[in-house]
């Protein structure tokens, strides 16, 4: 009984790894090209816990307004690996880690077709 | 607060660095980020005079630590050629666009009046994705004549590596370019242009302290330079009139049946006969298109066939671009080339099956008709891909061709599948299309050790058959010193003797060196 119970505890965990292994989840504006550090997202790894704010769980919020400086996001990307999946399976949801990578908005040029002049650009 | 304060910003380290790709890692000394004038003035002289000022700055820091700089695109490239242990310089929010105007032009500008309207000073670090929308909307009405397969990188990252598509009348990205603003030091900076080929005004380049000097052997190093020669901080490309693609993706002959490489695709493949067998063409379409490209499954037997053929249609003022992002057949969990790439290296036989799945799932069937930039657009996946190159002269085509496939046998399955593009020749000195045309097989897919291999094998196997061959600079590569003399011979040298001149003081050639130009030779 107790070895049936076990290999049924395994095979749920097993299970439930996999489904909640590697995974990204991606969100663009409709110009999805910002931009980061030297070509990278910008990144903060972020751990949402149950309780942590009341009884809410949503715990895990981020300001990003000093990368982006003032300027929008493009390109909001979650991503959980393995390791991410396994606590969140393990506590039952109660932890949940994730990486989240965001690109921010370029600064918007002005462009005028009349600027310049036969000496300056 | 002034522009020093607000327009850079160092990101500092040691920290570790990673291409786009996921393939290609080191460890940089600092991120210096330059950022547009947060006042937003027009770009013009004043705005770039600001911008190179900080520049300029960033590479008086490396001075200072006596540390390597270099110039970040938007780290694409799956070689080493971005990667610098000293301080990278990220350039991204330098995305100034501008038309030029008739009375800025040279005297001598050879260019015609379709040529003129087309010039246009591009800041390095304006992406693809944002240079094809402005200059095919309403108001520019001009297109690129070529890019890469999507749109992700800046304009000089891109170009710097030699960037190519498969349009049969033109070259690579980088001759786009006629004119270079080249940052070389702290207080150094030059307009480059071919003495063949004057285009601005000398009070233009003196407007923004540059010293003008027109040289063909200096522009064409540059042009194509590996971000050997400093910062290029802006460049004048000639754009072409906008105009709309017609592409057919398609798998079937007109009667139906599976295209695969059999004779008759093969003399279409190497020597671009467009006129023998119109049974090879997609319904309603013939002729030569003006983009050809068959992707050829090596792990099918026969080897079947995908081809994207795209005619050049007029203007049409009813048209709406939609440049938005497709949603991506794999969907959220990208993740999944990744981890099949591990899972292919233990389980071989599933490789046949997988290079369906990928090529089924990742070449839409169908047609479409669109701008340049609708044609190429984004790329969803952040995914570890594989990626090789090699380009050799069209009437090689078939025994390269050959070659890779026998190589798959051999050594494969491997999850790759073989894209075969066509380039005419650049006048760049390390242009890697050097014949005309050039044929370019690029080999794409699943990253694993079985793929690696596979394109490490490549170069000896060329030699060994007597091919002559190049290979994409910012793509995996066996280049060697060896390799490269053998294939650029004089044209190396001169790239070299252009870099001591530009850069004259052994100060600035350590500086904007790294390991793969010292690995090449080429940082002497």
């Amino acid at each position: 009984m107790r070895r049936n119970t076990a290999r049924l505890i395994s095979t749920a965990v097993a299970g439930a790894m996999m489904v909640s292994g590697c995974a990204s989840h991606l969100i663009t504006a409709d110009r999805p090209d910002g931009s980061g550090i030297a070509g990278e997202a910008y990144a903060a790894a972020q751990t949402s816990i149950a309780g942590e704010t009341g009884v809410s769980s949503d715990g895990a919020t981020g300001h990003v307004a000093s990368e982006c400086r003032g300027e929008g996001m493009t390109r909001v990307e979650v991503h959980r690996n393995f390791l991410q999946g396994l606590a969140t399976v393990l506590t039952l949801g109660i932890v949940s880690p994730a990486t989240i990578r965001f690109q921010c908005a370029k600064t918007e040029i002005p462009e005028d077709p009349d600027s310049g002049s036969s000496t300056q650009f | 607060m002034s522009d020093d304060t607000t327009m850079l910003s160092t990101f500092g380290g040691p920290r570790p660095w990673q291409n786009w790709h996921q393939t290609i890692s080191g460890t940089i000394a600092a991120v210096d980020k330059v950022f547009y004038p947060p006042d937003r003035p027009i770009y013009g002289s004043s705005a770039i005079n600001r911008c190179t000022r900080q520049i300029q700055r960033s590479i008086a820091s490396a001075k200072a630590q006596q540390v390597e700089h270099r110039a970040i695109g938007r780290g694409w490239s799956l070689s080493e050629a971005p990667v610098t242990s000293g301080i990278m310089l990220d350039n991204a929010d330098l995305a100034g666009k501008k038309r030029l105007r008739s009375d800025q032009l040279d005297p001598a500008y050879p260019g015609n009046a379709q040529a003129a309207a087309g010039l246009c000073l591009v800041q390095c670090g304006t992406y693809i994705s944002e240079l094809n929308p402005w200059l095919e909307n309403d108001t520019n009405q001009l297109s690129l004549h070529t890019t890469g397969a999507a749109n992700g990188q800046t304009i000089v990252g891109a170009t710097s590596t030699g960037t190519h598509g498969s349009a049969l009348d033109y070259g690579a990205l980088h001759d786009h370019i006629v004119a270079i603003h080249l940052i070389t030091d702290d207080n150094a900076q030059f307009w480059l242009e071919r003495a063949s080929y004057p285009v601005m005004k000398a009070a233009l380049p003196q407007s923004i302290n540059a010293r003008l000097l027109r040289d063909d052997d200096v522009f064409n190093a540059v042009v194509m330079g590996l971000g050997a020669f400093g910062v290029i901080h802006n460049v004048v490309i000639e754009a072409r009139p906008r105009f709309l693609l017609d592409a057919h993706n398609y798998d079937t002959e007109r009667n139906g049946q599976k295209l695969v490489l059999d004779a008759r695709m093969r003399n279409r493949i190497g020597n671009l006969d467009f006129t023998g067998d119109p049974a090879l063409d997609p319904p309603g379409a013939s002729g030569q298109p003006y983009f050809f490209q068959p992707i050829i499954n090596p792990n099918t037997n026969p080897p079947e066939v995908l081809i994207t053929q795209m005619y050049e249609k007029p203007w049409n003022p009813a048209h709406q671009a939609d440049y938005a992002m497709k949603q991506g057949t794999f969907g959220p969990g990208y993740d999944f080339i990744s981890v099949a790439g591990q899972a292919l290296n233990l389980f071989t036989g599933l490789v046949p099956l997988f290079s369906q799945l990928v090529a089924g799932s990742l070449f839409q069937l169908g047609n479409s008709t669109g701008t340049w930039g609708e044609q190429f657009g984004y790329k969803a996946f952040r995914t570890k891909v594989a990626s090789g190159t090699v380009a050799v002269p069209l009437n090689r085509a078939l025994d390269t061709l050959d070659l890779l496939l026998a190589l798959n046998g051999t050594m494969g399955p491997v999850p790759l599948v073989f894209g075969c593009r066509y380039v005419r020749k650049s006048p760049a000195l390390l242009a890697f299309n050097r014949w005309d045309p050039t044929f370019v097989v690029s080999m794409d897919g699943v990253h694993n050790a079985n793929a690696i291999a596979f394109l490490d094998a490549i170069p000896a196997q060329m030699e060994a058959a007597g091919i002559p061959f190049t290979q994409h600079w910012g793509k995996t590569n066996g280049s060697t010193p060896q390799r490269i003399t053998n294939v650029y011979g004089n044209d190396r040298d001169t790239w070299v003797a252009a870099r001591n001149q530009l850069l004259p003081s052994a100060v600035q050639r350590t500086m904007f060196s790294n390991k793969f130009l010292r690995d090449l030779n080429l940082a002497q």
